[in-house]
């Protein structure tokens, strides 16, 4: 189902939250709306699940009007982070919950319900599990109890909020790539917040990148991380250099780091700053080289060089393969020179 | 690190155990052994005669008739207040928060007074009662309405803490899985706090049926008619009849520690559950 948002609005209090989203999510589309806390994503959502009321704006799915319509009835389902089973119900009753609440004239029988949940606990790899309770459950089987629940009732919308936040690494790798195959099985449209960039990049097919209650880019993630729109997002995506640079007739010219192969560019003022990501960073040998090689920490099998300028205290940050490391032994303390391969040049003024 | 806890029990640990033993039979214990060494002690004839007095009777009647009306109350606010205050926002939520705690913060003579102000023959809506002919000060009704205020705020307070504690994302799932407000309460609130409730319960009973400052103030001390049990106790007491009045505390007594037996049933069995 289609969900067309129109100038949402929504203040607590004299907080503005929302200053006018507008966002158009596709049928079957899978949306991440990421962000920093305070960026009202959650609330977002939560209008969505009609949990919230905006103060302006539409919300419309298929044509009609969402905000009219009480949670009961929207057909979402949602998932919190910390899960919110009920906790004196076995992992079965809570998966028949929304069920069992129906009146009777479209409450299924009680067979097709009890046939409904073992359905529902083979899909989410709960087997077996039925007859326990929330309490002896771990993080990882809790979350999929959560989504089993909410798709019992075969909703329209999926709403996640921070789904995987509680987990540790290995399985919120897992059970995000495990969502990601469910939601193309199950054919729903689902929407969830996260504050962590590489689970959006992973799994969603767009992402909306939400600052101080507008959007501020949205897109695939290759436009998102190959075209940032703003210092925000490329600060947001995370691991990035911030040089000051000066201007020579046009080119761009960066104290101790060749920057001959940027493009010109045009700037306004004389102050600008160039955006480097770790990886766009040429490291190489050099006795009369601008840089000192301060620290080498391990990332698997890629390195970060935490690289400083005499006489200045900026730190830059580059990130290589390890093999280069070796065949070119590069070691704490080493001169080398520096090469910018790309970066992206900001007004001072923007930032 | 995994030192056995045995070997913490040094001079200073033993020192401190046994002022707290010796505090607590010194200031709880003796008090409670007098209260029952006095009943007896024209023996159990005597006592038997006491407590099946007339007038203790009816106080002990009274008694449970007060526990009997304001209990039913009380939960009913407690719970409506707690629902409403940790499950939805609204204007003025702080202004009700306080306002609940006020019957803990002034002394109950107080409250007594101020209901003998608003209630009584000089007071607020005093005269137009007695002109339609319903009498409320130095009457049951009386100690009834002091004894809901005095004690309304127990349930309430018991539920909030706990509630918020829990928060409100149980409720939200509820409601986008099409649950109606009242299955809600029923299915999903009302078993995460039920054993808070009773709690709650058993605190306020405990309140409502050793209190005295207020509904002395209000009940008019008419002997056979509107003495609760505490009442009855000073009313024998000053009448010189000590063993009566030993006799009638000690039913107040007993009340107190079936109800300090309930509650650490309770305590347990909510641990218990916290724990697994």
């Amino acid at each position: 189902m289609g969900i067309d948002i129109q100038q949402l609005g929504k203040s607590f209090g004299p907080q503005p939250v929302l200053r006018g989203i507008d966002l158009a999510i596709k049928d079957r589309e899978l949306v991440a709306l990421l962000g920093p806390s305070g960026s009202g994503k959650t609330t977002l959502l939560r209008i969505l699940a009609g949990l919230e009321w905006p103060d302006s704006g539409n919300v419309t799915v298929n044509g009609q009007d969402w905000l009219d319509q009480p949670p009961q009835t929207r057909g979402v389902g949602l998932v919190f982070q910390h899960y919110a089973l009920f906790e004196h119900m076995t992992i079965a009753e809570n998966i028949a919950f929304g069920l069992r609440v129906r009146d009777r004239a479209r409450r299924p029988a009680n067979d097709v319900i009890l046939a409904k949940v073992e359905e529902l606990l083979d899909l989410m790899e709960l087997g077996g599990l039925g007859k326990r309770y929330p309490a002896q459950l771990s993080g990882g089987q809790r979350q999929r109890v959560a989504l089993a629940r909410a798709l019992a009732i075969e909703p329209h919308v999926l709403l996640l909020d921070e789904p995987f936040g509680a987990l540790d690494a290995r399985v919120r790798r897992d059970l995000r790539r495990w969502l990601r195959g469910l939601h193309d099985r199950l054919g729903m449209t689902t929407v969830f917040v996260t504050h962590d960039q590489e689970e959006a990049l992973e799994i969603a097919d767009r992402i909306v990148i939400l600052n101080e209650g507008r959007i501020e880019q949205e897109g695939t993630a290759e436009e998102i991380y190959d075209h940032p729109a703003s210092p925000f997002v490329q600060r947001f995506l995370g691991g990035v250099n911030e040089v000051p640079i000066r201007l020579l007739a046009g080119r761009i010219g960066v104290d101790g780091i060749e920057a001959g192969v940027l493009k010109r560019m045009a700037v306004a003022n004389d102050n600008a700053t160039l955006f480097i990501r770790p990886r766009d960073i040429d490291v190489a040998p050099n006795p009369n080289g601008s840089a000192t090689i301060q620290t080498v920490s391990f990332l698997g099998d890629r390195a970060r060089l935490d690289l400083a300028f005499d006489g200045d205290t900026t730190v830059i940050e580059a990130e290589l393969d390890r093999d280069q490391l070796r065949t070119d032994k590069l070691g704490r303390g080493q001169r080398v020179q520096l090469t910018a391969r790309q970066g992206r040049l900001y007004d001072d003024a923007a930032l | 690190m995994a030192a056995p806890i045995r070997s913490s029990l040094n001079g200073t640990a033993i020192t401190l155990i046994v002022i707290g033993v010796v505090l607590t039979l010194l200031f709880i214990a003796a008090p409670v052994i007098v209260i029952f060494d006095q009943a007896f002690a024209k023996g159990f004839a005597i006592y038997r005669d006491n407590i099946l007095h007339k007038e203790t009777l009816h106080a002990i009647w009274l008694t449970l008739l007060t526990a009997l009306v304001v209990l039913p109350i009380n939960t009913l606010f407690g719970l409506a207040a707690a629902w409403t205050i940790t499950k939805f926002e609204f204007p003025g939520k702080r202004l009700l928060l306080t306002a609940i705690d006020i019957p803990f913060s002034i002394s109950p003579i107080v409250a007594g007074v101020s209901y003998l102000l608003l209630y009584g023959a000089l007071g607020l809506v005093g005269p137009w009662l007695i002109e339609h002919d319903l009498r409320i000060m130095f009457s049951v009704p009386a100690i009834f309405l002091v004894t809901m205020f005095v004690t309304s705020p127990f349930v309430a307070r018991e539920l909030i803490t706990l509630m918020q504690a829990q928060g409100r994302e149980r409720e939200e799932v509820a409601a986008t899985l099409g649950a109606s407000g009242w299955q809600m309460f029923y299915r999903v609130t009302l078993p995460n706090i039920k054993w808070a409730l009773l709690y709650g319960v058993i605190l306020c009973n405990a309140r409502v049926m050793g209190e005295f400052g207020a509904v002395s103030v209000v009940s008019g001390n008419l002997r056979g008619q509107t003495l609760t049990l505490p009442l009855q106790v000073q009313l024998l007491y000053h009448d010189y009849n000590a063993t009566g009045a030993f006799a009638a505390a000690s039913v107040l007594t007993l009340l107190a520690i079936v109800t300090m037996v309930l509650k650490s049933i309770l305590e347990r069995r909510t641990e218990h559950r916290r724990r697994s």
